[in-house]
């Protein structure tokens, strides 16, 4: 067993070497989700204690990020307001990525009245800009978290049902299904079981990068006054309320814009390395 | 294209030189930036700043408040007589005003203007409640009949929604017409309207005052954002803006080609409260939150220093503002007994409703929640948009709502009425309704010796204080800030602009 392993190891460890990316994104992102779950520690402020006798302070070692209008320290602002900017990114892309998929699966391999059925009514969303789309549904509901998720979830399956269908429709002829077919398999296995993890990983790659549009997507409504109630630190809602003092403190808006390009960074650098990944595998 | 283009600089060069107002050296158009756009110029519906303020270019009062905001002046009639019972009210109009159609303004046109202010159901429909009878004795007389004397009557009468319409116009046109092609003999003429981005006026060639305006066209351009409207005046797009923030006065002071003024205002910020529900309807409760709002720190953040903590509810520049008032100071221990009296348990949650994106309200809402906190008042903040806060506040589908007033007479008893007199608006729609202040309200309509009416207005001020039903934060001047090649602009203490002496240098 020893020796087995011992010769397989080399070869094994070469083929799954992690992407250099991969390992930069994922490292991003643990420091930010760290950060945010160490925050108590990691500063001594209070996201929401208000001090009129230090607004607008430049950063300073007191103050890393400085401190906004109503003088509350923004490095522990954006630290806190990274919980809920992922939360509801993580969440926002749970519901559009298994439904889509699903759709996605259902409609590629079963064509048909189920195909025109799902692809008309991705038509129908995609006729409507992604981000006019979720502000008007926002606006109609009302501001708030729960709302947010529920915009998100109805438009942002449609990308994921695409994708999937695009890789149903073209394994479904290839030999390899043709075999299972002939083999008496039900649709169900076939589509669950062999189609779906072929088509699962560009899903999987285009699931990082649409975590960051999600983000951005939070705090733009943020910025509108559509998203997370104030006083939140939700980043979106910092910009907005810190724009307005770009001149006297640019810090209380810029940082947490830096923090949305962060966890975008690593987002993306997640998805790109995931990508590399899989292809490698794949061959 | 480029004949085009020299044909467009040769017109542009000859409206320079041979413009109407065009004196060398001086602009023919004035820009000016404004943070709210007008969507309505009838003056007898609306009640928002923006409407008023630029519909106040178009249309002439019989009598107009001084720049000060503590007097009268002139404006379409001349001179005015009250008879010795107080009853009977004579105005002589100019008999040189004309429309800016040319036709002259008569006084059966002000009979017919004053008669639909006071038929219309509308925000002001309490300024001529006193009106028996409106007559034109002949082309430039007008006789108002009052019921009873009417202390505030000329104050009333100086109110914009009892501006003067060309009858001729609008005597059997919809209502639309006068909303969006309003006709008037002020100094200027509405000549082009792109609602949410630019209002163009012309001057009115047959305004009565000779010489003015001195700028032959004013455009007001919507231009909502803060920053855009002073990167707008920095970069000379715009001659002035209105609404600097408080934050950038400071900044913007350190630029020497710009003029910065805070205008004395007669606005005051306050915090509204649906008295209808409990736990609002405590007056003790009240109480306890008006004690523990720190108005020198709400002055702070969201003033910077330049607003003056308030003390009544009356604006500052109010005719009878009692200035020995202390209304309530900050007193933490005081609001925690208050609230132990008042048998409300904590911890207690309010919600504060909120215009989304409104810059100072947010602010001071969000400096309410950490004051009323230490109290074990948990405030949480509900944006909405404007409509939507507008209709739930007027039906009193609300808890804490901050929000602020401007008067527009020097006279208390508009300000008065607005607050506390249920029928007149709910009580500025706190539901507020009290039998001791409506009596008091009405001694203070007919009342008409100053000093006993000073004192009435003392003691609306004292119960006001007592009941708490808004809890009033501060007064705010009117930030202006205007290129320094801008001369001649004046803004009244009740808000609007007047724009007929402006120049600006090329």
């Amino acid at each position: 067993m020893t020796t087995l392993a011992g010769e397989l190891a080399p070869p094994r460890a070469a083929r799954t070497r992690v992407p250099l990316g991969l390992a930069a994104g994922a490292a991003m992102l643990v420091a930010l989700l760290g950060g945010s779950a160490l925050a108590p520690v990691l500063t001594s402020y209070d996201p929401y204690a208000q001090n009129l006798n230090a607004m607008l302070l430049p950063p300073s070692a007191a103050h890393w990020f400085g401190t906004d209008n109503y003088g509350r320290d923004v490095f522990t602002r954006v630290l806190y307001g990274a919980a809920i900017d992922l939360r509801i990114a993580v969440l926002a892309v749970v519901f559009p990525f298994v439904f889509g998929v699903v759709a996605g699966a259902v409609a590629g391999y079963l064509g048909g009245w189920a195909d025109a059925a799902v692809m008309r009514a991705v038509d129908v969303i995609t006729a409507v800009p992604f981000m006019v789309l979720v502000i008007a549904i926002v606006a109609f509901l009302g501001p708030g978290e729960l709302n947010i998720l529920v915009a998100i979830g109805v438009v942002d399956w449609i990308v994921f049902a695409r994708l999937v269908r695009g890789e149903v429709l073209r394994d479904k002829n290839l030999e390899y299904v043709t075999a299972l077919r002939a083999l008496g398999f039900s649709r169900a296995r076939i589509v669950l079981r062999h189609l779906l993890p072929n088509a699962l990983p560009p899903a999987a790659v285009f699931l990082a990068s649409d975590i960051v549009l999600v983000i951005l997507t939070t705090s733009t409504l943020g910025f509108l006054g559509l998203g997370v109630r104030p006083p939140a630190p939700e980043w979106g809602l910092m910009i907005s309320e810190g724009r307005t003092f770009i001149y006297t403190g640019w810090w209380a808006a810029a940082m947490p814009g830096f923090a949305c390009m962060y966890a975008g960074i690593a987002f993306i650098l997640l998805g790109d390395g995931l990508a590399d990944l899989l292809r490698v595998r794949g061959q | 294209m480029r004949a085009v283009i020299s044909f467009v600089v040769a017109v542009g060069l000859a409206l320079t030189l041979f413009g109407p107002a065009g004196a060398a050296g001086y602009k023919t158009v004035v820009q000016f930036g404004v943070n709210r756009a007008a969507d309505n110029l009838d003056p007898v519906t609306q009640d928002a700043n923006p409407n008023i303020w630029a519909f106040m270019q178009i249309y002439q009062q019989l009598v107009r408040v001084n720049v000060k905001g503590d007097g009268f002046v002139p404006d379409l009639a001349q001179r005015w007589t009250v008879s010795p019972n107080g009853k009977t009210w004579t105005f002589y109009l100019r008999p040189d005003a004309k429309w800016s159609t040319g036709d002259p303004v008569t006084a059966a046109d002000a009979a017919w203007s004053l008669q639909r202010a006071h038929d219309l159901d509308g925000p002001w429909k309490w300024a001529l409640e006193a009106v028996q009878s409106i007559a034109a004795a002949d082309d430039h007389t007008l006789v108002i009949t009052l019921k009873e004397p009417w202390a505030p009557f000329l104050s009333d009468v100086s109110l914009f929604s009892n501006s003067i319409l060309p009858a001729k116009i609008f005597r059997d046109a919809k209502p639309e017409d006068i909303s969006n092609k309003p006709v008037g003999s002020g100094p200027f003429m509405l000549t082009e309207w792109r609602k949410g981005d630019e209002i163009v006026m012309k001057a009115n060639p047959h305004y009565f005052e000779k010489g003015r305006p001195r700028t032959s066209e004013l455009h007001i351009r919507y231009i909502p954002d803060d920053n855009n409207r002073m990167i707008a005046l920095q970069s000379g797009d715009v001659d002035g803006i209105d609404y600097p923030p408080f934050s950038q006065i400071s900044v913007l002071r350190r630029d020497p080609r710009l003029d910065v003024q805070l205008n004395p205002s007669t606005a005051v910020s306050h915090v509204m409260l649906n008295v209808t529900q409990a736990p609002l309807n405590n007056v003790k409760f009240r109480q306890a939150l008006s004690y523990a709002t720190d108005r020198a720190a709400i002055n702070k953040g969201v003033c910077y220093g330049f607003c003056v903590p308030a003390t009544s509810f009356m604006p500052l520049t109010t005719l009878y503002f009692n200035k020995g008032l202390k209304g309530y100071t900050y007193d933490m221990d005081k609001a925690k007994a208050l609230l132990k009296e008042s048998g409300v348990p904590t911890p207690v949650t309010l919600t504060a409703m909120l215009w989304a994106g409104a810059g100072d309200p947010q602010t001071a809402t969000t400096l309410l929640k950490g004051m009323w906190a230490p109290l074990g008042v948990t405030l949480n903040l509900a944006p909405l948009d404007r409509a939507a806060a507008t209709q739930r506040m007027r039906a009193l589908d609300y808890q804490v709502f901050v929000s602020g007033w401007t008067n527009d007479v020097p006279d208390p008893s508009e300000l008065a009425n607005y607050e506390f007199d249920y029928v007149t608006a709910k009580s500025y729609h706190t539901g507020y309704h009290s039998a001791q202040m409506d009596k008091l309200l009405a001694a203070g309509m007919s009342e008409l010796d100053p000093a006993k009416r000073r004192q009435i207005y003392y003691q609306i001020q004292d119960l006001a204080i007592q009941d708490a039903p808004l809890i009033w934060l501060y007064y705010a001047p009117y930030t202006i800030a205007i290129n320094r090649k801008m001369h001649g602009f004046v803004q009244m203490a009740t808000g609007p602009w007047l724009f007929k002496d402006v120049t600006v240098e090329q």
